[in-house]
């Protein structure tokens, strides 16, 4: 699967906030890319809807989080924003940047 | 109508907007404001160039007026 | 979500829609919890919904209004690294300092803004009803940022490798709930010019903040955004700068540069960043500095109450673009203080590039210098205070007088009154 996270927003968006990150979970060593299918699967990424937003009337500063999956001939995009109610969601995001940008 | 002159006028304040002819000045000997005799464009300028390069120099002025309209006739710089 | 579920107690913030499919799809024991939940999400609301101030997003009564003693209650929360909100309580009114850094710079920096708002402004906390000031911190992991989710505050601890702890500036904490401020009141709309105004409205009064708690006047503050959030061996001085926005950092790993604009004439076009609310707010927010520090003293002396007055009294609409808000702010200087302190409103707004377009006399001005080409009706004239104005070019002839007024005046060094807007010079006297 490909998997693209793009963050905006935040108290103070820096250039560096604005190149995504991009992760082939084929590139991955087994037990990262084996957590990462989990939680797609889990979640039923691809049956969400495309906002899932929690960002309150008069919230700010807060980070906006775009997660892009294509697998196979499916793709499919969730906007997201702090704070991150789903834990499942929260700990996807954390392992798209940890993980080693696709070649 | 009577032409009445004066003399040994100093410039108080001068006035005018962008619009045609419309130059006036205030002379402490002839108060209140007395605008340019608006017969011609460059006469009236002539006449506004007059005042305010005397005010700028600090020297006085004289000439004459029409009493019924208060407009300004002719002018001297001393 | 099977961690949620399996934890004893309620979650109150995984999404109605999810709580919904797991109750009617899930297992026994997920059915069980997930309708607990909605159960339990649906008082909670409702009890939130008694607690807020009627009217949110109309202009908020003020302190005026409530007169008598204000209701400073801070409640300062740990999420324990997660992002469950409001997590758990460490310190609350009057208690004693814990001893963990983030939550005690919290507390302060609540406290600091609390009074900025009471004691300058006479209003009540955030909603000018007293509502109690909530911040969560240790939010997340490694969480580089801090944000108003609407009713409360909450910070990261930044990963320590670009960023601090956000709780190091008091500045950033006023910001936050003066997003709370604004939302109670003129309700600026978080995207383009509305969205860079309302960010720049808490970085101003989050300047104040800071300054007030520092003892600094408009000369003495740094005038810096977060000057202790960026980690060290970070090429940068602050987060950003209302002294000289552009110019807080410039690191590769930021990115680059600090991107705000100083001047209208550089002003950012972008659909990132809600149109740019973070990096346009530079704008304002050195209109704001040259106004204080043109006024001279504290921050919080006129410019504040200048700004306060447009944002909560002036009629400002939640879509204000930056000319409205401009014009407001020379409005409310005008009634506060005077024409000869709305000028200087005037002139820190041009001098970012936004002309008031004020038609109005602009008395005993010195001509700094005129200008002519052999072009019929081509006459300028710089006026002091103003800058280059254009003699209207109505006729001829009443260009010349108008030039040769100026000239003379010019000549003189003497001093004229002219009635003009922010291009053309419509009538003169000589003083």
């Amino acid at each position: 699967m490909n998997v693209t996270l793009e963050i905006s927003g935040g108290f103070a968006p820096t250039p560096s906030l604005s190149v995504p990150y991009i992760v082939d979970t084929d590139e991955l060593e087994s037990v990262r890319a084996g957590e990462i299918e989990t939680i797609i699967r889990q979640s039923h990424f691809f049956e969400l809807p495309n906002r899932v937003e929690t960002a309150q009337r008069g919230a700010a500063d807060y980070f906006v989080y775009a997660i892009t999956i294509r697998d196979g001939d499916r793709v499919h995009t969730v906007v997201l924003t702090d704070p991150i109610s789903d834990p499942q969601l929260m700990r996807l995001i954390d392992l798209i940047k940890a993980s080693p940008r696709s070649k | 109508m009577a032409i009445v002159s004066f003399s040994a006028g100093q410039v108080v304040s001068t006035y005018c907007s962008a619009h045609s002819m419309n130059a006036w000045a205030y002379i402490a000997t002839t108060t209140p404001w007395r605008k340019i005799q608006p017969i011609s464009t460059d006469g009236a300028t002539n006449m506004f160039v007059l005042l305010n390069a005397a005010k700028a120099g600090g020297r006085l002025v004289s000439g004459s007026y029409d009493d019924t309209t208060g407009e300004l006739f002719t002018l001297y710089m001393n | 979500m099977n961690d949620c579920l399996a934890r004893r107690g309620p979650c109150s913030i995984v999404p109605d829609y999810m709580l919904q499919a797991i109750a009617a799809n899930g297992t026994a024991e997920e059915r069980r919890y997930a309708r607990a939940t909605l159960a339990q999400d649906a008082a909670f609301r409702t009890e939130r919904r008694l607690q807020q101030p009627s009217g949110g997003g109309q202009p908020g009564a003020d302190a005026g209004a409530g007169a008598g003693s204000p209701h400073k209650n801070r409640r300062v929360f740990t999420a324990s690294n997660g992002t469950s909100l409001p997590g758990t309580s460490r310190r609350d009114e009057g208690q004693a300092a814990t001893g963990d850094a983030a939550v005690d710079q919290c507390y302060d920096g609540l406290g600091g803004t609390f009074d900025l708002f009471w004691d300058i402004f006479g209003r009540d906390s955030i909603d000018g009803n007293g509502m109690d000031l909530i911040g969560t911190v240790h939010y997340g992991n490694k969480y580089n940022n801090a944000f108003w989710n609407g009713s409360q505050m909450v910070f990261g601890d930044g990963d320590g490798l670009i960023f601090n702890s956000f709780t190091a500036d008091p500045d950033v904490m006023g910001h936050e709930l003066a997003h709370g401020v604004t939302g109670a009141t003129a309700g600026l709309e978080y995207h383009d010019q509305p969205g860079a105004l309302n960010e720049s409205v808490s970085d101003c009064f989050g300047s104040m903040v800071k300054q007030r708690m520092l003892g600094q006047s408009s000369a003495q503050a740094d005038w810096l955004i977060g000057a202790h959030l960026l980690a060290s061996g970070i090429n940068g001085v602050a987060l950003r700068s209302m002294k000289a926005p552009g110019t807080a950092y410039d690191d590769s790993k930021l990115g680059g540069k600090d991107p705000q604009p100083d001047h209208m004439s550089k002003y950012v076009n972008t659909s990132s960043d809600n149109g740019g609310v973070h990096i346009n707010s530079g704008i304002p927010n050195k209109a704001f500095y040259l106004l204080a520090t043109a006024l001279g003293g504290n921050s919080w002396d006129r410019a504040g109450p200048i700004w306060y007055r447009t944002l909560t009294a002036s009629g400002l609409s939640a879509t204000a673009q930056f000319a409205e808000f401009a014009k407001l702010t020379y409005d409310s200087a005008n009634a506060l203080y005077g024409s000869s302190v709305a000028d200087v409103v005037a002139k820190a707004w041009q001098d970012v590039g936004i002309d008031l377009a004020i038609t109005t006399w602009y008395t005993n001005r010195s001509v700094l210098s005129t200008f002519t080409s052999a072009h019929s009706m081509n006459a300028w004239a710089y006026i002091d205070g103003l800058g280059w104005r254009k003699v209207e070019p109505r006729t001829p002839d009443g260009v010349t007088n108008m030039f040769d007024l100026l000239t003379e005046v010019q000549a003189s060094g003497r001093a004229a009154t002219v009635y003009a807007d922010g291009s053309l010079i419509y009538q003169a006297y000589s003083v």
